[in-house]
């Protein structure tokens, strides 16, 4: 049988330990909320970014021709440069820029172009360093693609 | 022992009293600051919507090809040229209540007129009242939770058409082209490109 002195000191290494790792578990999640608060706002500028040069892009576009352009994103050599991708995706219609994070699945940032084109063929997928933008306009017909 | 509260106790419950009035005071200041933010979104993009009207209305004026640019900065929601309405209209949604919703009017028609003072956006089912001395019409549906603001600027004077290539964009930027290309009727016709 254990003596009260036994139980009690038990007891403190119990409620030691529980409070410690609570501490740790705290620490962890708000860190954790902190990157990707940032990880956020770093999409938020990057998506902004491609949305301007892809819009752009469209817009000088002179009829049955082709723009194909190189950039560099913002941020490389930070700390979340290589962690994100871009991608063009064509919902309702419109042309959709969009940033994704490789770690967290249920961070990124969406931008939207409206195209008054007969047809609209996007896609593609460009990640860090370089922004690679291919736009083709012929007879109404717009392709955009994202290609290194 | 001694009568009354032990010290302890008190201790807990003026610890308790104190972090309900900080969560409060941060919950508070939270929705303060939104409602802030919303309210400066909505009211620098009616400032903007006024600056397009002035603009499309210059470029009307004056002869064919007269182009002019416009670069716009809004830090949410989308803006697009919409011409089949003659008209060009800013969307977002806001965490709070910028305007009071207005009822359904059986004048609310879905276009502009000289004389029209309440219109209503078929697409968004947004009534839309004028600003005096503007062509901007201004609406929104929802609550103080949040609701879905809508800035129209119409034209009933001009005939808006809309170039091949952007209509539209979300923000925070938007490169607005605006080139006179000829008439309708008697209508100037104005080409609108926001990319």
């Amino acid at each position: 049988m254990l003596g009260q002195a036994e139980v009690g000191f038990v007891l403190r290494v119990s409620i030691g330990f529980i409070l410690l790792v609570s501490v740790f578990y705290i620490s962890y999640v708000y860190m954790e909320n902190a990157e990707k608060s940032k990880t956020q706002e770093f999409l938020d500028t990057i998506s902004d970014y491609a949305e301007q040069e892809i819009s752009r892009t469209i817009s000088d576009l002179p009829d049955n021709s082709t723009i194909t352009k190189k950039t560099f994103l913002p941020g490389i050599g930070g700390p979340f440069s290589g962690n994100y991708f871009i991608t063009l995706e064509k919902a309702g219609g419109h042309l959709e820029v969009i940033a994704k994070s490789y770690r967290w699945r249920d961070v990124g940032a969406i931008r939207t172009i409206l195209i008054n084109a007969s047809n609209l063929d996007v896609g593609g997928l460009s990640s860090p360093p370089l922004l690679c933008i291919n736009a083709t306009r012929s007879d109404g017909k717009y392709s955009v693609y994202l290609k290194c | 022992m001694e009568k009354g509260v032990s010290p302890v106790i008190s201790y807990v419950l003026i610890l308790a009293i104190l972090v309900t009035i900080a969560v409060g005071s941060y919950i508070w200041a939270n929705y303060t600051q939104t409602r802030m933010q919303d309210n400066i979104v909505v009211s620098n993009m009616e400032s903007q919507m006024i600056g397009i009207g002035n603009t499309i209305e210059n470029v009307a004026h004056g002869d064919i090809n007269y182009t002019l640019t416009m670069n716009m900065y809004f830090p949410r929601g989308i803006l697009d040229v919409q011409a089949s309405k003659d008209w060009i209209r800013f969307i977002v949604q806001t965490n709070s209540l910028i305007y009071n919703p207005v009822n359904t009017s059986p004048d609310a028609i879905d276009s502009c007129t000289d004389k029209s003072i309440i219109i209503e956006d078929n697409d968004t089912k947004i009534n839309l009242t004028k600003m005096p001395f503007t062509n901007m019409y201004r609406g929104a549906v929802g609550n103080a939770v949040g609701e879905r603001v809508e800035i129209v600027t119409c034209f009933p004077d001009i005939d808006l058409v809309t170039g091949e290539g952007c209509i539209g964009k979300s923000g925070p930027t938007a490169r607005l082209v605006i080139k006179k290309v000829g008439y309708t009727g008697l209508k100037p016709k104005v080409m609108v490109e926001i990319c």
